[in-house]
Parts: structure tokens; C-alpha cells; sequence
């Protein structure tokens, strides 16, 4: 008897329970099948068609003798395609590397108390609430090799330098880096937020051991805000990884400086002989790699939480 | 204190989403009735970019009041004439493409007329209605070079006319004269030139502007020019012409400089239009308009070298196919009233561009203008109508994206010590991906 | 002691912390300030190109903000970005919150699935989303409305908000729900009253990123509106580009324009963000 009230219980409770796993999902799960689900379905499906301007309204499926024919175009002829993947791969790693640690670093030095610090604090997030696409016409002007400021910079050392930066393969790659790496506003206030939860009991434990300043950061601080660098480095990567308006803005994809996602705009839209099908091998990539970047975030940070439980 | 702020915060929230509720729904209907209303046959929308302001682009205006102006003529017909000013049409034609559909009548910019809509039959074909209406004139250059087998799907009210504008003071000082256009050899000497003068003088704004000069390279020659008039193709990629035409502008780029390189010439162009210190600017008879008073007098222009002039038809008007009776007649109406001389004599004389209609004489127009722009603006046209060699922008037949990776390559070219035959190379592989 | 025990703490820094700490601080503000003071001295010129650089302007030319207040109605680009973003920055915000607490907290069936398939949205490129959402908006008849935007920002950037919320709900500790759910409070009452208070941090720093996304945004805003007097902020930049020049000092000026808002609005809220941020979180 007693066990049946229980159970009942228990029911009604996994009831509840269910119910409000369903109601609160509901709004996110709605809304993703309606702007993402399909989409992406869409991308699977049609990479594996012809898909152009000749059949816009009815893509054309390959059959299976010829399924791959777009990933074979988009791999052995297009011509950007590896120079993109490799482009982007290489800011998603920068994401990672240089945006990080440094956001960590100016994070850090933000959470203490000096004087001024708030206005440090509110200036620094300002050109994140500067559009990508105007930063890009910024950057533009900077750049430029007639009234900008980085050539004139370059000839203090190299007299001669007259050239267009953003033209010369390498440089042109550093310089659209530039234009954005810096710029981890966003980065450091979510880092920040986290390092100021950090209760005081914990950092007055650790000043008791010895333990101060960076060292402090180092060894208490750090391993306290691991989900939120986690977070934080999925975002940045990603970010790079899709990088479009600073290739847009500033080379058009000139002297090897394709991305991804320029790549695919290009394919669906630019082109006058719309690609989607091509255009969704190439999404379908993107996706692919993202996922896979994630996954190399998160089992890089489980690997360095275990080594610290050892 | 914290729970009562949460609970300000909740209660705001949920108000918000309450009132997005609300308001998206009373959107909602009237979106609806504007939706049924143009369904409803009544309505003929029309998307244009004139857009800017009157402070920013007096030629927007001018070309915004001619379109309020015929739907006044029209006020009490049937059907509503109404014009929309949008930012960026291209996008918006894409996507209703894409969707299976196509705007009421867009004034097309850009690439011109998606394949994508054709292939689908989306577009009314023009061509009956300019014979039978005798608008042959009217409609000039479009007849031809929109002429896809037998259909006319866009008729653009302005010719997009390029030849190229020089500063004859630097030429002086440089002293060279017009004989620099003779050829592109003798061009070449007299940018080397002007870029001895020093004190920041340049040859001319490349980049943008030298894909003109692969593109009139390639129409100095008999076979050059078919190529271009063409798709492309992989003959042309791997043609002597192409190679020519290209490795010689990519060496005149390279003499040039990176540094006055840019892949859109409205960044650089204020150092022609207003500074005065380049030489040569590739850029349409509109530059006219542009040219600073103070440059006035020195400024002027001329054909590319070889007596070659660019001229598309580019985008233009294009009617929706399947309309009902009343608006289909009432957008073919509008394009009568497009190339009439009437406003095709505005478009010359307040928009400052080349108007398509050929009987409009433009000498006499800007002689009782009296305006300097104007005149300049005459003889830009007057130069480009009467030029040897008339071809197309190999933009609209060989594809934007074609045109870029050109670009690209040249700007590539132009920084010094690049390998020239090498980038040719891999842009040849390049194109013939992108035609694959 | 709280007071004595922060300056304990900026005097006990160590001498390598505290150099560290002012490079840190020198390059924030070095790299935040560059293009910001580039921009402002650019807006006063009156031809940016002439006097390129960081060169003092000849004479302060403010022609630029008189015609972005003056001819083009900067209020009502305002007006519309904000309800835009505002209405659907509040409507993610609390959909997320909602459904990230639920995957942080709960175990269900299909839970990693959800991670997953959220996960991935950051990768699909906005070529891909184009003409199912353009139909999408053409079928619920909202082409050229305010609330088709309001539909799509809501939608969109469902990814990082998750992840920001979902990141601080799994620092709470769950003791603190337990405790809550003793007291006799059901799911709704401790999300409500417990969880969504303390994750404040996270959902604020979740709301400032979506705001500036949606108030930054551009291609979504041009493809479904059509309307002039429904455009949100961004179209202003392309007012100052015509077929064949670029007006720099309107462009500059209008640039300037367009950030103070956000700007204004962060320094006002800053002090409460900031506090929610420090007083936020674990401490419970």
C-alpha cells in the first residue's frame, strides 16, 4: 500500500517532470526546426544534386553512380577551395590561441581594483559594438597604401616599401587578421563576469597559502572559470572560422585570402551561374568542421581537467 | 532588493513578449491586405535603387521624380504605378528567383537578369511589343546586345558608357598629348611619364579600372572582340588574345604600382576627381558629374586606345511574365514612357548619364544647358557613340565572378616583382573552373 | 573588511603581476582607442581622404552630422532598431533560458541530440537560410513588416546564447535547488525564483551580445524590409554610397552616430551590469 502511494507519486512527479522538460524546450526546439532543421536538411540534400541556375526550383538529384559529383568539383576544380579551407582553419586556431589568452590576460588585469579600471573596462568593449562591415571600411582606410597608417609605418624600416599590403600573399593574410583578432571586447566580458564570481572566500584561501597575483589567477582563478574559457574559445574559433566581412571588405579573396564562408557566398550568389548545389557541398563542410571544432575544444579542456584532478 | 528586480525583469520580458505577440499579429494584417491589395491586380510595384538621399545623389532624386511623375499620369487608370526605393534589389530578385517568383517590374542593377529567372520563364519577353510599337530607336543599343535568340527581357534607360577620362594639365606638364592614345604601347610611355614627375603624380587608378583594359585589348582584334561578345569559353581562356590582353595590362599595373591599386574605383577616385595627382582614370561618361570644379578645365575625356569605347545595356527594366492584362499594359507603358525623349533628355541632362533612346541629340542639349558638366558629359558620349570599336562589358557576358577573379589577378600582378606569365597561368586554371 | 581587504589586494600584488596587469591594460585601451579616435577625427574632416591619419582635422566640419540628423531621420532608424532588437533580444533571452536550464539541469532522452543540433546552427551559412526563412516570412504574409525581423533575430543566434546561459547555470551548484525544491517549490517556481536570479549574469552578458548583433545587423534587415521608414540603423552606411562616390565625412559621421546608442545604453547599465556580474553566480 504504502509502496503504491509511493510510486504514484513518483509518477505524478515523472509527469511533472516530462512536463516541464517539454514546455521549456519547446520554444528553442520550435524555433530551431523552423530557421535550422530545414536548412540543414537542405544543405544535405541538395549537395548531392544539380543544383544551378538552370533548375533553380527543382534541384536534380545525382543517383548514386555520380552522387559526389559536387564534392568532386568543390575538391579536384574549384580553385579557392583549399586555400579557404586552410584559411579558415587557420583563424579558427587563432580563435583559439591568440583571442583567448589574450581576452583571459586583459580579462585579468580588468578584475583588479586601480583606479580608472571602469573606464578601461567600458572603452575596451566599444569596437565590438562597431558592425564587422564598418569595421572593414575602417580598416580599409588604415590600410591604404596612399593615406593610411600602416605604410607609412612599414617605411620607417624599409624605406623603399610602396606596395599594397592587402596585395602581397602573406602580409595581406596578417594584415586581415589584424583587422579583427583584437578586437575581443565580448570575449573579455564574458570572461570577466565569470572571474568576479569567483567567491572572495576562495582567493582569501589561496592568499593564505602564498598564493598572489598571477600565480594566484594561475592556480585558483583559471581552473574556477574552465566552462566559460570553454565557451568562450568554441566562440571564438567559430567566429574565425566563418570570417566573412573582413575578406569582403578588404580583399575580395585577392592574394590568397579566401575563407569558407566567402567561398559559399560566392558559389550561391555571386556567381551569375548560381551554384547552390556546389554552394551546399562546400556548407556542408563548413558544418562538418565546425562540429569537428568543437569536439577538439571540448576534449582538450577534459583532457587538461583530468591532469588536474590527477 | 535582487528578487524584486528579477521579478521587474520577468514581468518585462513576458509584457514584451505578450506585446510582439500583439504586435506581430496587427503587422500581420496589414501586411496581409498590402499583399492581397497587389495580388489583387491593382497594384504594379516597382523596385528601383535610387534610394540616396537628394543631399547625397541629386540624380536619385531627379530619377525618383520621374517615376512619381508617370504614376501621377497614370493616377487614374486601374491599375496603381508604385514605385519602391530598395537598397539592394539584386539580393531581393535573387531570392524571390529562388522562390519561384519575380517582382511585379525591378529596375535591375548589377549582373543584370538572373539566368536563374529566364530558365524559368519568369521574365516577359519585350521584344514584341518594342517591334510592334516601333521603339527600336527608342530602346538603341538594348536591341542588340539584349537580344537573347530572339527575346529582349530588360530594356535599360541609360547606357553604361565607358571610355576614359584624362587630366591634360599633368599631360602637359609631363609632356605628352593625346597621341598617348594611340596605342597601348604609347599609353604605357606616357604613364612612365607622369610617374616621373613625382610629388605623388601616378599614371592611372588600376584595378577595377584595368579590367576595361583587358577588355578593350580583346576588342582591337577581330577575334578578340567575338570572344568577348560571348560566353566564355575554354578556347578563350587558352586564346593568344586573352593572354595578351591580360599579361599586358598586368605589366602596365605592375609600372603602375600596388599602391594605386584597388578593386572598387570609388576609393581612389577623389584623387583623380579632386586632387588632381593621377593621369588617367578608367570610369564611365558619368564621371562627368563628379569632376571637381577646381579640375574642371583640365579634365576630359577620350576613347581607350585603339579608338575602342565600352557600352552595355546592363541590367534594366524587366516585367514580370504572367501579370494580368491591365498591368502588364500599364508596365510596358512605363517603359514607352522610359525611353521617350522626353525623359530620356532628363536622364541626360539632370541624371548625367548616357540615355539608351538614339534620336536624342545630346550636342544640342548641353549647348542650351550651358553647364560644364553637361557639355563635358556630351562629349564623353558623343566620343563613345562614334567610337571604331563599340563593345560590350565583358562583365554581363563572361560573369561577375569571371570579371573578378580577373581583377584579382591584376591586382595581384601589380605589386612589384611578380611573376606575370606564372599568375596568368593560375588564372587561367581558375576561370576554367568557374565556367566548369 | 571587504573594503580593507581589496586595497590589501591591489598593494599585494606582485611587482611582475602589477607590470603584467598595466600592459594589459595600456593595450586594451591602445588597440580599443586606435580606430575609435581614427574614426571621430575622421568624421570632423571634411574630406577624410586629404588629411588621411591621425592628422588634427583644418577646420572642425560637422556638415556630416548635420545631414544624418537632419535629412535622413537618424531618430526613426533608432526608433526601429530598437524595438526591433530590444523585442527580440527580450523573446530569445528568456526562450533560452528557459530551454538551456533545462538541458544543463535534466537528464532526458534526446539530450545530447539537442546539444548537437544547436551546436551546429553556428555553422550554417546564411546562403542556406536565405530562401527557405525569405518564403517562410512570404507565406506568413510579414514581407516588409517589423515583425518578420523580430521573428528572424529572435531565431537567430540561438546558438551562442545557449551556450553563454547554459555555461553559467552549470556553474550553480544544484544544492541550491535541492534546497528549494525542500522548501516545496515545483520546476517553474525554482527556475523562477532560484535559478533565473542567480544565472543573471550569464543571461545579461547573453542579452548585450544578441542587442548587438541584431543592432548591427544588415542582410536580414535589407532582404525583408522594403519600406524607408521601417529600416533599422545599418541602412544609413549605405546612404552615403552612391553609383559612383563614397561621401567619407557623412559616412565616418553617421558611423559615429550609429554606436553611440549601444554605447550610452552600456555605460548607463553598466554599474548594474557590472555589479550583476561581481555579485552574481556561484556565491548563491
Amino acid at each position: 500500500m504504502k509502496d503504491n502511494i509511493c510510486k504514484k507519486k513518483k509518477s505524478k512527479l515523472g509527469i511533472r517532470r516530462t512536463g516541464f522538460i517539454v514546455a521549456f524546450l519547446a520554444p528553442t526546439i520550435i524555433a530551431f526546426c523552423i530557421f535550422y532543421l530545414y536548412p540543414i536538411i537542405t544543405v544535405f540534400v541538395t549537395s548531392f544534386c544539380k543544383w544551378d541556375y538552370s533548375n533553380i526550383t527543382s534541384p536534380e538529384f545525382f543517383g548514386f553512380q555520380d552522387l559526389w559529383n559536387n564534392y568532386e568539383y568543390i575538391f579536384k576544380k574549384y580553385p579557392f577551395f583549399w586555400e579557404a579551407l586552410k584559411n579558415s582553419t587557420t583563424w579558427a586556431i587563432l580563435g583559439a590561441v591568440v583571442q583567448i589568452p589574450v581576452a583571459t590576460l586583459i580579462a585579468l588585469a580588468l578584475s583588479r581594483k586601480i583606479k580608472g579600471i571602469k573606464f578601461v573596462r567600458n572603452v575596451y568593449i566599444i569596437p565590438n559594438m562597431i558592425s564587422t562591415a564598418a569595421m572593414g571600411v575602417i580598416f580599409l582606410q588604415l590600410y591604404n597604401p596612399s593615406y593610411g597608417i600602416i605604410n607609412p609605418i612599414i617605411r620607417l624600416f624599409n624605406k623603399n616599401f610602396t606596395d599594397n599590403i592587402l596585395l602581397l600573399k602573406g602580409p595581406a593574410f596578417i594584415a586581415m587578421t589584424c583587422a579583427y583578432i583584437f578586437f575581443t571586447g565580448t570575449t573579455t566580458l564574458m570572461i570577466l563576469g565569470n572571474i568576479m564570481a569567483v567567491p572572495e572566500e576562495v582567493r582569501e584561501a589561496a592568499m593564505l597559502d602564498g598564493a598572489s597575483g598571477l600565480k594566484q589567477d594561475w592556480f585558483i582563478t583559471i581552473p574556477m572559470i574552465k566552462g566559460t574559457l570553454k565557451t568562450v574559445s568554441i566562440l571564438a574559433a567559430t567566429s574565425g572560422f566563418l570570417l566573412y566581412n573582413e575578406v569582403y571588405f578588404l580583399t575580395k579573396g585577392a592574394a590568397g585570402t579566401y575563407s569558407i564562408s566567402y567561398v559559399i557566398r560566392e558559389l550561391a550568389i555571386t556567381s551569375p551561374r548560381t551554384q547552390f548545389g556546389r554552394a551546399n557541398a562546400v556548407a556542408l563542410i563548413q558544418i562538418l568542421a565546425g562540429l569537428v571544432i568543437i569536439l577538439v575544444i571540448n576534449f582538450v579542456y577534459s583532457v587538461s581537467l583530468k591532469k588536474e584532478k590527477h | 532588493m535582487k528578487k524584486k528586480l528579477v521579478s521587474v525583469l520577468l514581468v518585462a520580458a513576458m509584457g514584451a513578449s505578450v506585446l510582439a505577440g500583439c504586435g506581430s499579429s496587427s503587422v500581420k494584417e496589414d501586411g496581409g491586405e498590402k499583399k492581397s491589395e497587389s495580388s489583387g491586380n491593382n497594384v504594379l510595384e516597382f523596385y528601383h535603387g535610387y534610394y540616396q538621399d537628394e543631399s547625397e545623389w541629386a540624380a536619385a532624386q531627379v530619377m525618383r521624380d520621374i517615376y512619381d511623375e508617370f504614376a501621377q499620369e497614370h493616377a487614374d487608370g486601374d491599375v496603381t504605378f508604385k514605385p519602391i526605393a530598395v537598397e539592394n534589389r539584386d539580393d531581393i530578385v535573387s531570392a524571390q528567383v529562388a522562390g519561384g517568383s519575380f517582382p511585379d517590374m525591378v529596375d535591375v542593377g548589377g549582373d543584370g537578369i538572373p539566368q536563374a529567372a529566364i530558365s524559368q520563364d519568369l521574365v516577359y519577353d519585350l521584344k514584341t511589343y518594342i517591334d510592334e510599337n516601333n521603339l527600336q530607336d527608342a530602346v538603341g543599343l538594348n536591341y542588340t546586345q539584349h537580344d537573347q535568340d530572339g527575346h529582349i527581357y530588360a530594356v535599360h534607360d541609360q547606357i553604361e558608357s565607358r571610355g576614359l577620362w584624362y587630366n591634360s594639365s599633368i599631360f602637359e606638364k609631363a609632356g605628352i598629348s593625346t597621341d598617348a592614345f594611340t596605342d597601348w604601347n604609347t599609353f604605357g610611355d606616357a604613364m612612365t611619364k607622369i610617374a616621373d614627375l613625382g610629388d605623388d603624380t601616378y599614371g592611372y587608378i588600376a584595378g577595377q579600372g584595368s579590367s576595361y583594359i583587358v577588355n578593350a585589348i580583346m576588342a582591337s582584334t577581330d577575334a578578340g572582340k567575338k570572344m568577348v561578345e560571348s560566353e566564355l569559353t575554354e578556347d578563350t581562356v587558352n586564346s593568344d588574345e586573352f593572354a595578351n590582353a591580360f599579361k599586358t595590362a598586368a605589366k602596365l599595373d605592375q609600372a603602375n604600382g600596388s599602391e594605386h591599386t584597388t578593386d572598387d574605383n570609388g576609393n581612389l577616385m577623389a584623387e583623380f576627381n579632386t586632387n588632381g595627382n593621377v593621369g588617367v582614370l578608367f570610369n564611365g561618361v558619368w564621371n562627368a558629374s563628379g569632376i571637381d570644379a577646381s579640375l574642371v578645365d583640365s579634365i576630359e575625356p577620350a576613347l581607350f586606345p585603339g579608338n575602342v569605347a565600352i557600352a552595355s545595356a546592363g541590367g534594366g527594366l524587366a516585367v514580370a511574365n504572367n501579370m494580368s492584362e491591365e498591368k502588364t499594359e500599364l508596365a510596358l507603358e512605363f517603359i514607352k514612357y522610359m525611353t521617350s525623349k522626353e525623359v530620356q533628355e532628363k536622364i541626360f541632362t539632370e541624371v548625367q548619364a548616357n540615355p539608351c533612346n538614339t534620336t536624342v541629340d545630346l550636342n544640342a542639349l548641353a549647348e542650351t544647358s550651358g553647364d560644364t558638366a553637361t557639355q563635358k558629359l556630351a562629349e564623353a558620349c558623343a566620343q563613345v557613340n562614334s567610337a571604331d570599336t563599340i563593345v560590350i562589358d565583358m562583365k554581363y557576358t563572361w560573369g561577375s565572378d569571371v570579371d573578378k577573379a580577373i581583377v584579382n589577378a591584376l591586382m595581384e600582378c601589380a605589386v612589384s616583382g611578380t611573376d606575370i606569365d606564372a599568375r596568368f597561368e593560375s588564372l587561367q586554371k581558375e576561370l576554367l573552373a568557374l565556367i566548369g | 573588511m571587504k573594503k580593507s581587504l581589496h586595497r590589501k589586494t591591489v598593494n599585494n600584488l606582485p611587482t611582475g603581476t602589477k607590470i603584467v596587469t598595466y600592459i594589459c591594460l595600456a593595450w586594451a585601451l591602445i588597440v580599443s582607442l586606435v580606430p575609435l579616435i581614427w574614426l571621430v577625427l575622421s568624421s570632423l574632416k571634411k574630406d577624410p581622404m586629404a588629411r588621411p591619419g591621425f592628422q588634427l582635422p583644418e577646420s572642425i566640419c560637422l556638415d556630416g552630422y548635420i545631414s544624418t540628423f537632419k535629412d535622413l531621420h537618424v531618430f526613426r532608424y533608432f526608433g526601429n532598431s530598437l524595438i526591433v532588437a530590444g523585442i527580440s533580444v527580450l523573446i530569445s533571452v528568456v526562450m533560452i533560458s528557459m530551454s538551456a536550464y533545462v538541458v544543463a539541469r535534466m537528464e532526458f532522452k534526446g539530450k545530447k541530440l539537442v546539444n548537437i543540433l544547436l551546436y551546429s546552427t553556428m555553422f550554417i551559412p546564411a546562403t542556406a537560410l536565405t530562401y527557405p526563412v525569405y518564403n517562410l516570412i512570404n507565406n506568413l504574409h510579414l514581407y516588409d513588416t517589423r515583425a518578420a525581423l523580430i521573428l528572424i533575430y529572435s531565431c537567430s543566434g540561438i546558438a551562442v546564447s545557449f551556450f553563454v546561459i547554459k555555461n553559467y547555470y552549470d556553474n550553480i551548484p544544484r544544492e541550491l535547488e535541492e534546497a528549494a525544491r525542500i522548501d516545496g517549490c515545483g520546476y517553474v517556481q525554482t527556475w523562477v525564483k532560484v535559478i533565473f536570479p542567480i544565472a543573471r549574469p550569464g543571461i545579461m552578458t547573453a542579452a548585450v551580445l544578441a542587442f548587438l548583433n541584431n543592432w548591427n545587423e544588415y542582410y536580414w534587415a535589407s532582404l525583408v524590409l522594403i519600406t524607408r521608414e521601417k529600416l533599422t540603423v545599418p541602412a544609413l552606411l549605405s546612404t552615403f554610397t552612391t553609383a559612383f562616390n563614397t561621401n567619407y565625412n557623412g559616412l565616418f559621421s553617421a558611423m559615429v552616430v550609429i554606436i553611440l546608442p549601444p554605447v550610452i545604453l552600456y555605460c548607463v547599465f553598466s554599474k548594474f551590469f557590472i555589479e550583476a556580474l561581481s555579485g552574481g553566480a556561484v556565491k548563491g
